[in-house]
This record gives C-alpha cells, structure tokens and sequence, in this order.
C-alpha cells in the first residue's frame, strides 16, 4: 500500500458492521433458535413467560444496540467509498468483519459471561465454563483471522471507482 | 373467481372470530413490566450497553489507525 493511503476508515467500517453482525449472530442462534441463554437469564432464569418476556425486552435493547452499530458501520462504509487515499480492498473489509466479529465474542464473552456473568453461553449445562471458552476461542480465532486479511489487504491499492 | 373468494372468506370469518376469543396473557405483561421496569432498570441498561459502547469505542478508533502507526495519508 503507498504512504498516502489509509485503511483506517475501511477497517473502522468493517470491524463495527462485524462487532453489530457478531452480535445479531449470537441473538439469533443461541438466544432465539437455540435458546441457551437470553441476556439477563443468569440473573432472571426464563422458567415461566413473566421472566421470559423480561428476558425477551433486554434481548430486544440488546439487538437495537448491535443494529445501531451496523447502521453506523454502514455509514462509515459510505464515506470509504468516496474517499480516493482509501483502497478498496475486499481483503481489508472480510478481514475487519471477521475481526468485528472476533471481538465482539471476545468483548462481550469477558464482561457479560466471566465479569458480570449475566449469562453463559449455554445455561442448559453444568459445564459453563467450557461452553464459554469456547465462544472466546472462536472469537480469538475470528480476531487472528482478520487481522491476517487486513495485513495481506495493505498490498491492495485498486481503486475501481472513478 | 368468486368461488374461490367465497371460500376464503368461509375460512376466514371463522378464524378472525376464533382470534377474538384469545388474549395475550394481558396479568403477564403487567408483571414482565414490573420485573423490567424496577429498581435495577438502569443498571441492567447499562450492562447492556457496556460491551456495546466498548466496541463502538474500539471501532472508532481504528477510523485513526493509520495515524496511530505513523500513515498519513491525503484527504
């Protein structure tokens, strides 16, 4: 990549939209399909609909958050587009999604599951611990991944827009 | 055609009268409420939100990477 170009605004861009997927993916799958945990199901156990539909509203400020950040990954995807010091380089924006996404897992797992224990990744275990390691693992995996893209990304300096 | 709208509207009536008869548990939304809306609401909000903005303040900040490791580059 030549000195005057920047990958800063492409990464921010990705890693936000990543981080806000990231998080859609953990509602999805195990709030929604899998159902092991919901965000407040250490503190509030879903066992009857009451604490169910307690859980559901901060499962809901919960996916309003991590789909505010997409928007705002969105938009800051725009402003690289339109700017010529910034390359368009589809390894820089899978590498920042993939890292987004790493630490999101990595961010959110520390504080929620092991900090604050909120919940686990599975409440449906005894075997907790494991279950969150896991998920760090994966994000950890995500996050070495990413970086990976966005190093081999800095040779690219294609500009397909005029 | 208005066969076939006759129909529908045979099965139809049935049902939007049958949805009358069910209610939302309206006594479980008052107590979800008063287990979301208690003392704890806005410590719940802000655990919530903590990893949130964390990564929102980590995005960000990779927007200036470039001069974090001395890359200057043109606007």
């Amino acid at each position: 990549m030549a000195e005057n170009q920047r990958q800063g605004p492409l990464i921010s861009a990705g890693v936000l939209m990543g981080a806000g997927l990231g998080g859609f993916v953990d509602g999805i799958v195990f709030h929604q399909i899998l159902q092991w945990h919901h965000m407040l199901s250490s503190y509030t156990p879903p066992y009857d609909l009451v604490n169910l539909k307690v859980n559901m509203f901060w499962d809901g400020i919960f996916h309003a958050a991590v789909w505010v950040m997409v928007v705002v990954g969105l938009g800051l995807l725009w402003r690289a587009g339109q700017r010529r010091d910034v390359p368009w380089s589809g390894r820089t924006f899978l590498g920042s999604l993939m890292a987004g996404w790493g630490l999101f897992n990595l961010v959110e797992g520390l504080i929620d599951h092991e900090w604050l224990g909120l919940h686990h990744v599975n409440e449906y275990t005894n075997h907790h611990t494991a279950w969150d390691m896991a998920f760090l693992a994966f994000g950890a995996a995500m996050l070495l991944g990413g970086w990976g893209f966005i190093r081999a990304g800095r040779k690219d300096s294609s500009f397909p827009r005029v | 055609m208005r066969h076939i709208i006759k129909n529908i509207l045979i099965l139809t009536i049935p049902l939007i009268t049958l949805t009358e008869t069910i209610s939302a548990c309206p006594r479980c939304r008052a107590q979800a409420a008063a287990g979301i809306y208690n003392a704890d609401f806005g410590l719940n909000f802000f655990f919530m939100l903590l990893p949130i903005l964390i990564l929102a303040a980590l995005g960000f900040g990779l927007y200036y990477v470039d001069d974090l490791l001395g890359n200057p580059g043109r606007r």
